[in-house]
C-alpha cells in the first residue's frame, strides 16, 4: 500500500511540477551567532528523569496513546531556601514516582523526592500538573499536585520534608486536572488554587462504564470537566468557589493562566480549552469573574487551546497573551494566537504579524528574555505522539474532524491508534524577538531534540543572570539546556517577598522597569504555561544599559514601591514595605 | 419545479454558496474571514475580466463569482495570498486548458488540487462540519439538492452519494474501519460542497445521464482507493484524475463519434 501511495504521489508530483515548478526545500539551519546559545547539560547535571505514560480501560484502548498524551510537567521553586532553584517533575503512570531535584548550586542536582515525601503521588491516579505555592505564608513553598484521580497538597515542613495535608485542606478534588495555578483572586493575602480540568469528573478512564467520554463537538465542545477554584480560607482549609465566582468552565481545559490583563489591580483568568472556545474571565473585585467574548475574536475561537502565557511584548503596559494551538501542513492550519488589546478594547490576534503563528502541535509556551535584550522571546514545547515514524494518525483524525459531535464523543467511532504517530518528532521552536519580529532560532542556537515536549520552564539554574530552559517531555527524558551568553548583556533579577495583606510569594505583583527610557511591565505569576512553572523571580535583560532608571512595584496589596537608579547584574531581594495600604 | 428548471442554474448555485458564506460568517464562526471571501471573489472576477477582454467576450462574470465563493469556502489558510492564487489559477486554467471550445477541468477542482498538493504548508481544505449538529446540515443538503436539480445534475449527486456510501461500507467491512468513521466524510462541509457544487458543474460533466452516473461512480471509486491508502483530500484528487483519465478521452470519443454520424 505504501508503494501504491508513493506511486500516486510521484505521478501527481510529476504532473503538477509542470504547472508549479519545483517546490523548494529549505536547507537545514546552520549555527548562527545570536549572542547566546544553548548547551544540553541533562546528563552532567544529574537529571535522569524519564516520564512514563499510563494505560486505560480496555474499552478505551483503541486510542490509548491519545489518552496517554498529557502529564509531563516541571515546577520550579527554591523549596529549601538555599538560594537556588529546585526542580519537581511529575510522572503519569500508576505506580511511578515523581522526582524532586535539589539544586546543589554548582550545576548538579540531587534527587530527594522520596525522603522529602513527595514521590509517591501515583498510587491512585496519575500526576498531570504541579504548582509550588506558599499556601500558609510561612516562607516555605508548599506543593500542589494536580492529578487524574485525587489531587494532593503537601505542606513544606521547612526542614526538607513535606507532609501531605490534602484531607485537612479539603483540596482532594477527584477529577482530571491538567493544569494548576495559584493566584490570590480576592486579594486577601492568601494564595488560592485554580485547576484546569479536562475529562468529566463523573467518568472513570480506568474502569469506564461508557465509550462516550470525549468531546461532543470538534470546535465548540463544552462537555469537559468543570474547573475548580479553591479559595484559601486562611485556616489551612480551602473551599471550591468556582461556581459562585463563575469560573467553573466546562471546556476541555489544557492550560489556565492568570494575570491582571485589564490592569485594574485584580488578577484575571484565561483558560486555553481544547476543541472549543477559550475563556477570558475578568475579575470583578474578587467577587466574581465576568467572561469576555468578542465576536470572531477572543473567547469565540474554535481552536485547540493548550497554553497561555503573558508578557508586555510591545512595551505598552498591555500584557499580550500567547495561546498555543495546532498546525499541521495538509491537515490543519489553525495556528497559535497572540492576543493584544488595541485602543478600542478589542483583543487583536497578532500571531501572524509577529511570526509566531505556526510551531507545530504546540503545548507549552513561555515568554522569557532569552538574550538579556530587554525584549521577550518565546520558548515552545511541541510534538504530540512520536511512535512509528512511517505511520500517521492525522488522516484518521482529519476524517473525524468532519463528523458531528455524537460521532466524535464515542471512542468506538475512532480508528485504532495502534503504533501510529501524530505530529511526532517535531523540532522545537524558540522565537527570538528581533526588533519586534519573532524568528524561530531553536535549531540555530542548539535546541535540537525532538521528543514530545509538554512544558518548558525558564529558570536561572546557577544564578548567573541568564535564563536556562528545562523541558518536560511526554514518555521521554527531561532535558536541561544551559544558556551560554556571549553578548555581554546586563540584567536585573527581582526576588519579591510580599507582606500582608499581600501574599508572601507576591504572586500578582506588577513591576514596571524603566531602562534607557523603555518601560517594561512584568507580573509575578503563579505557574502560567502548560506543563511548567518557571523561576518565580522576575528576570529582565538590560542590553548594554548598566543601571535601571526605576523599578516601580505595585504589590498585590496595592502598595506601590519605587526604586531608582538600580545597578545591573544583581539579584535584588525586595520585601514589601510596611506602609499604609491604599483603599481598594 | 418548472420554475426552478427554467432558471439559469448558476444563479441557484450562487444563492446556495451565498447562504453557505453568510451562515458561516455570521453564525458558524468559519475559520475563513470576510477578507478571504472578498480576496477570492475579487481575484477571480479580475482574472475573468482580464480573459474576457483578451478573448473579446462581453458577459457578466457570474461564473467567476461562483468560483471565488467556492474557493473561499473550500480552502483554509491563515494568509490572504493562497486565496488570491487559487482564484487566479482557477480562472486562468479555465481559459487556458480547453478542448473544442470548452474548459476541461472544473476550475475550482484543479485550483484546489494544485494548492493542496503543492502548498500544504499554506493551505488546507476546510476540515469542518456544520456546527457538529444536524440542523444546519439538513438545510445545506436541501439547498444542495435544489441547486443540483436545477443544474440537471441530480443524477450525478445521487450516483455519487450512493456509490460513496457503498464503498464506505466496503471499507468498513474489509478494512475493519468503524462504520461511522467510514461514512463520516458525507457529514462534512467539504464533502457537501464538493458534491453539490463541484461535480455538478454542467461544463465539466458528461452530457448524458448514463455517462454522468459512471463519472460519479468512478470518482467515488478512486476516492475509496485513496482513502484506503490514507491519502487525504482524496475527493479533489479523485475528480481531477477521473477528468484527466476518463473525461478527456470520453470527450474525444464523443466528438469523433459526432463527426462520424454527421459524415453518414
Amino acid at each position: 500500500m505504501k508503494s501504491l501511495r508513493q506511486a500516486f504521489c510521484l505521478f501527481s508530483a510529476g504532473l503538477l511540477v509542470m504547472l508549479a515548478g519545483c517546490a523548494g526545500i529549505p536547507p537545514e539551519s546552520e549555527p548562527i551567532d545570536h549572542g547566546f546559545r544553548f548547551q544540553e547539560i541533562t546528563k552532567e547535571s544529574g537529571i535522569d528523569f524519564i516520564h512514563e505514560k499510563d494505560t486505560f480501560d480496555e474499552k478505551l484502548a483503541r486510542i490509548n496513546p491519545w489518552f496517554a498524551s498529557t502529564g509531563a510537567g516541571v515546577a520550579v521553586a527554591d523549596y529549601d531556601r538555599d538560594g537556588f532553584m529546585d526542580l519537581y517533575f511529575v510522572n503519569s503512570k500508576r505506580g511511578s514516582k515523581n522526582v524532586l531535584y535539589r539544586n546543589r548550586g554548582d550545576g548538579t542536582f540531587q534527587e530527594v523526592a522520596e525522603q522529602a515525601g513527595v514521590a509517591n503521588t501515583n498510587q491512585e491516579g496519575i500526576a498531570q500538573a504541579a504548582v509550588w505555592l506558599d499556601a500558609d505564608n510561612d516562607g516555605y513553598s508548599d506543593l500542589f499536585v494536580g492529578k487524574w484521580g485525587k489531587s494532593q497538597l503537601f505542606h513544606n515542613n521547612g526542614n526538607g520534608t513535606f507532609t501531605e495535608v490534602t484531607e485537612k485542606a479539603g483540596v482532594g478534588y477527584q477529577g482530571y486536572v491538567n493544569k494548576a495555578i495559584t493566584l490570590d483572586y480576592n486579594r486577601d493575602g492568601l494564595l488560592d488554587l485554580y485547576l484546569g480540568c479536562y475529562f468529566r469528573e463523573t467518568d472513570n478512564l480506568w474502569n469506564s462504564a461508557t465509550t462516550k467520554v470525549l468531546y461532543d463537538d470538534f470546535e465548540r465542545a463544552r462537555n469537559g470537566g468543570r474547573n475548580v477554584l479553591y479559595r484559601n480560607n486562611g485556616d489551612g482549609t480551602f473551599t471550591n468557589v468556582a461556581k459562585e465566582t463563575g469560573v467553573d468552565d466546562p471546556g476541555w481545559t489544557l492550560a489556565t493562566g492568570s494575570a491582571d490583563i485589564n490592569n485594574d489591580g485584580w488578577p484575571d483568568l484565561y483558560n486555553a480549552n481544547d476543541f472549543g472556545p477559550d475563556m477570558l474571565y475578568l475579575n470583578e473585585k474578587g467577587k466574581q469573574f465576568k467572561p469576555v467574548v468578542q465576536k470572531r475574536g477572543v473567547g469565540d475561537d474554535t481552536f485547540k487551546g493548550m497554553n497561555v502565557d503573558f508578557a508586555d511584548l510591545f512595551h505598552d503596559g498591555k500584557l499580550a497573551f500567547f495561546v498555543s494551538n495546532i498546525s499541521k501542513p495538509t491537515y490543519l492550519l489553525e495556528g497559535n494566537q497572540l492576543w493584544h488589546e488595541n485602543e478600542q478594547g478589542q483583543y487583536v490576534d497578532r500571531a501572524q504579524e509577529l511570526g509566531v503563528i505556526h510551531s507545530g502541535f504546540t503545548w507549552g509556551g513561555k515568554f522569557l528574555d532569552v538574550d538579556n535584550s530587554g525584549n521577550f522571546s518565546l520558548a515552545i514545547a511541541n510534538g504530540f505522539i512520536s511512535a512509528n515514524p512511517d505511520k500517521d494518525y492525522w488522516f484518521d483524525m482529519g476524517i473525524l474532524a468532519t463528523t458531528p459531535g455524537n460521532v466524535v464523543e464515542d471512542t468506538k467511532n475512532w480508528t485504532p491508534f495502534e503504533d501510529k504517530s501524530m505530529s511526532g518528532y517535531e523540532p522545537k521552536s524558540l522565537f527570538l524577538n528581533q526588533a519586534g519580529k519573532m524568528r524561530d532560532v531553536a535549531q540555530e542556537v542548539g535546541i535540537t531534540f525532538r521528543d514530545d515536549a509538554r512544558g518548558v520552564a525558564a529558570v536561572d539554574l546557577k544564578n548567573e543572570g541568564v535564563l536556562d530552559l528545562v523541558y518536560a517531555n511526554q514518555g521521554a527524558p527531561a532535558r536541561v539546556y544551559k544558556n551560554i551568553h556571549t553578548n555581554q548583556h546586563n540584567w536585573i533579577k527581582l526576588d519579591l517577598v510580599g507582606r500582608a495583606p499581600s501574599n508572601r510569594d507576591a504572586v500578582g505583583a506588577r513591576v514596571t522597569f524603566t531602562i534607557d527610557g523603555v518601560k517594561t511591565v512584568m507580573e509575578k505569576d503563579g505557574g502560567n504555561s502548560h506543563g511548567a512553572q518557571s523561576d518565580p523571580r522576575l528576570h529582565l535583560g538590560m542590553g548594554k544599559a548598566t543601571r535601571v532608571s526605576s523599578i516601580s512595584i505595585r504589590w498585590p496589596s496595592g502598595r506601590v514601591q519605587v526604586l531608582e537608579n538600580v545597578a545591573a547584574n544583581q539579584i535584588l531581594r525586595i520585601e514589601e514595605p510596611d506602609t499604609a495600604v491604599p483603599t481598594r | 419545479m418548472n420554475m426552478i428548471k427554467r432558471l439559469d442554474p448558476r444563479y441557484l448555485i450562487l444563492a446556495f454558496l451565498l447562504v453557505f458564506v453568510t451562515v458561516g460568517q455570521l453564525y458558524l464562526g468559519f475559520f475563513q474571514k470576510w477578507s478571504a471571501v472578498f480576496t477570492s471573489v475579487g481575484f477571480a472576477v479580475a482574472t475573468e475580466l482580464f480573459f474576457f477582454r483578451l478573448r473579446k467576450i462581453r458577459q457578466f462574470p457570474i461564473s467567476a463569482i461562483i468560483s471565488g465563493l467556492g474557493i473561499s469556502l473550500l480552502l483554509s489558510s491563515d494568509e490572504g495570498w493562497p486565496y488570491a492564487l487559487a482564484a487566479v489559477l482557477a480562472i486562468s486554467l479555465k481559459h487556458l486548458i480547453r478542448y473544442k471550445g470548452q474548459h476541461i477541468f472544473n476550475p475550482n477542482n484543479i485550483a484546489l488540487v494544485f494548492m493542496l498538493y503543492m502548498l500544504p504548508e499554506y493551505a488546507v481544505s476546510t476540515p469542518k462540519q456544520w456546527t457538529n449538529g444536524y440542523e444546519v446540515m439538513v438545510l445545506i443538503l436541501l439547498l444542495g439538492f435544489v441547486a443540483s436539480y436545477s443544474a440537471k445534475r441530480l443524477d450525478t449527486v445521487l450516483a455519487f452519494l450512493v456509490s460513496f456510501v457503498v464503498f464506505a461500507l466496503g471499507r468498513s467491512v474489509f478494512f475493519d474501519h468503524p462504520w461511522l468513521w467510514s461514512l463520516g466524510p458525507v457529514l462534512g462541509a467539504s464533502f457537501q460542497l464538493f458534491t453539490f457544487f463541484m461535480i455538478t458543474d454542467p461544463k465539466t460533466t458528461p452530457p448524458t445521464r448514463k455517462a454522468r452516473i459512471w463519472f460519479a461512480v468512478a470518482i467515488a471509486f478512486i476516492d475509496a482507493i485513496m482513502r484506503v491508502l490514507s491519502i487525504t483530500n482524496s475527493l479533489f484528487y479523485a475528480a481531477f484524475w477521473v477528468t484527466l483519465l476518463v473525461g478527456i478521452p470520453y470527450r474525444y470519443w464523443r466528438s469523433k463519434r459526432a463527426v462520424e454520424i454527421e459524415g453518414k
